[in-house]
């Protein structure tokens, strides 16, 4: 730089990513989008209710047809498609994060396929298991294969690049071995194919209640993380300077990461592409802070798997598409995109 | 205030890098540690802010031992710019500079008037208040380097560990790094800074610190250390010395490397 600057007396107010006024209005316009999915996802189906009877049945919640379907069809699975979606996005986050590598992603580094061989085994073992217990082995699995990464990837530091090609590697062992195990055990269905393209054909109230305990413990522990991702990403060295120990901040998030991949595999199988395209989808509304990133990655999480889901339902009405056909049609463009852009 | 390195022995895996360095920096002064490629200068500026656990020996800040202290607690005394950081390309300036208040701040807490005084003071110290938007990918080197100097100003630390500081600065630049340091001195700060322009050393530091093979070779006054028969044993080099014309200190000049050098490394 020549010349100095012209410098007013007074220092200028912090422009720290994004004003407060652009926050809130993202906030409401985030609150709105949710809202709108909802009365759409609760109106549209293999039939169609007006919204006053949607509203109706919202309210009184008796025993009709309407409140039938709303209760207990739309409503539980437009919050599973929600849960999964917020889910799958922060765990994208979260990997895009630690291994500072913006094509990170649950499917791509392998978490799902690992979850998901979990799933599969416990199905084909015990096809009448209850969704707790599914959602148990796939959080099992998903946090073995977070943990795999970063074992495989150790070498005194874990560098973003030997994480991710270790992903890369798992991801096409785990994705083989369920196949395999889909493709040769009797109970292969029309419900191994929806598990294999990923989707929420049939998930209820019993999914939410298996996913939410485990949802909340692992987003507030990647909320808690948010300051020490936001100095991680100037690099190991300055953030152990700062009082960031990176290589444990590392572990806490891959926990995370493994349980929050976990619950949405056992409610909708492999849906892919969500959690590589939530934070940039949402970076250019908040900007690079983690502390708002992971929230609005959750909530574009929510919204893209919610109307992955609503569209799934009405394109094949009454038959349905697997919504990870939805996530992957615009997933995958998306990817080519990106790796048009980053360099 | 004193940061005390006590025959500190430091080393990655199996290898041992730095053999026993005993050495201490005072409240106000600026200490240059000097020495070839890969004579370990990095590696005890690494155990000196606590990165690098010692093998043998101790570092003590004001007599506490570094290791018995939190990561945090000598963030907020201590800070340290590495050679060279990649990270935070997206960031502005900003941005970047904000995160060296992270040791100073809590959970519930979040910036405060007090920090952004500390980031300001940063940006103008460092003469970035002109470019506080732009994203870091788009500065040229030497403001970039001045940006992680500010990153590391905004800790408000006690102590300033820089590595080669001046490393893709030119001459003006060089300068105004070394006249921020000595700025900085004067309002109490000790500065450790691994010099590769023995110029500069010479001309800024108040003790000087000469490393080769891990060994301290020499540690005092530049008076003490730029001394011909010295800086040869320790770059194996030809050295002459004479007085810098402008300041009156010592002023080490290069000479035909002897035939033995040529082999080295």
């Amino acid at each position: 730089m020549t010349g100095a600057p012209a410098t007013t007396s007074a220092p200028p107010a912090l422009r720290l990513g994004h004003g407060r006024g652009r926050s809130a209005a993202t906030i409401v316009a985030g609150g709105l989008a949710l809202l709108t999915l909802a009365l759409l996802s609760l109106m549209f189906g293999a039939v169609t209710l007006p919204p006053r009877d949607v509203f109706a049945a919202l309210v009184e919640r008796g025993d009709g047809f309407a409140a039938t379907v709303v209760w207990e069809i739309r409503l539980p699975r437009l919050l599973d498609a929600m849960l999964v979606g917020a889910a799958l996005a922060t765990a994208g986050a979260l990997l895009q994060s630690i291994t500072r590598n913006p094509l990170a992603d649950p499917t791509i580094l392998g978490v799902s396929a690992a979850a998901g061989l979990a799933n599969a085994v416990a199905l084909v073992a015990a096809p009448l298991l209850a969704p707790w217990a599914l959602t148990l082995a796939a959080v099992g699995g998903g946090l073995f294969g977070a943990g795999l990464i970063f074992v495989i990837a150790w070498q005194g530091v874990v560098s973003p690049l030997r994480l991710t090609l270790a992903g890369v590697a798992l991801a096409a062992l785990f994705g083989a071995a369920i196949v395999a195990l889909l493709a040769s055990s009797r109970t292969f269905l029309q419900l191994s194919l929806g598990f294999l393209a990923g989707g929420l054909y049939g998930s209820g109230w019993a999914d939410f209640h298996a996913m939410w305990p485990w949802f909340v413990p692992a987003f507030a522990l990647a909320l808690l993380a948010a300051d020490r991702l936001n100095v991680l990403a100037l690099g190991d060295e300055i953030a152990a300077g700062l009082g960031v120990a990176p290589t444990s901040t590392r572990v806490a998030v891959l926990a995370a990461t493994g349980v929050l991949t976990g619950i949405a595999v056992a409610v909708a199988g492999l849906v892919s592409f969500v959690g590589l395209v939530c934070p940039h989808l949402a970076r250019p509304l908040v900007g690079h802070d983690w502390r708002r990133l992971l929230p609005a990655s959750a909530l574009t999480g929510a919204l893209l798997v919610g109307g992955a889901d609503l569209v799934a339902r009405l394109v094949l009405r009454p038959a349905e598409l697997p919504a990870g056909i939805v996530t992957a049609a615009i997933g995958a463009p998306f990817l080519l995109y990106l790796l048009r852009v980053q360099r | 205030m004193t940061l005390e390195a006590r025959a500190l022995t430091l080393g990655y895996g199996e290898r041992e890098v730095v053999h026993g360095a005993s050495l201490r920096a005072e409240r106000g002064e600026l200490l240059a540690l000097i020495g070839p490629n890969g004579s370990g200068k990095s590696t005890l500026l690494r155990g000196l802010a606590r990165l690098l656990r010692p093998r043998a020996g101790d570092v003590r800040l004001d007599g506490d031992d570094l290791w018995s202290l939190g990561s945090r607690a000598v963030a907020r005394q201590i800070a340290i710019l590495p050679q060279s950081p990649d990270g935070g390309l997206d960031f502005t300036v900003e941005e970047l500079v904000s995160r060296g208040r992270y040791p100073h701040q809590s959970l519930l807490r979040g910036i405060g008037a007090r920090d952004v005084d500390a980031i300001n003071r940063a940006l103008r110290d460092a003469d970035l208040e002109g470019l506080r938007g732009r994203r870091l990918g788009t500065l040229s080197g030497g403001e970039r380097q001045r940006a992680w100097i500010a990153l590391a100003l905004a800790q408000e630390p006690r102590f300033l560990l820089l590595d080669e500081p001046t490393a893709f600065l030119d001459v003006r630049h060089s300068i105004e790094v070394m006249e921020l340091l000595r700025r900085l001195n004067a309002a109490g700060m000790t500065v450790i800074a691994v010099l590769h322009d023995l110029m500069l050393a010479a001309r800024y530091a108040d003790r000087v610190a000469a490393l080769s093979d891990g060994r301290l070779r020499a540690y005092g006054t530049p008076e003490d250390v730029f001394r011909a028969e010295l800086l040869r044993a320790v770059f194996a080099i030809e050295m002459s010395v004479i007085a810098d014309p402008v300041t009156g200190r010592p002023l080490p000049l290069p000479g035909v490397p002897r035939p033995a050098a040529a082999t080295r490394d």
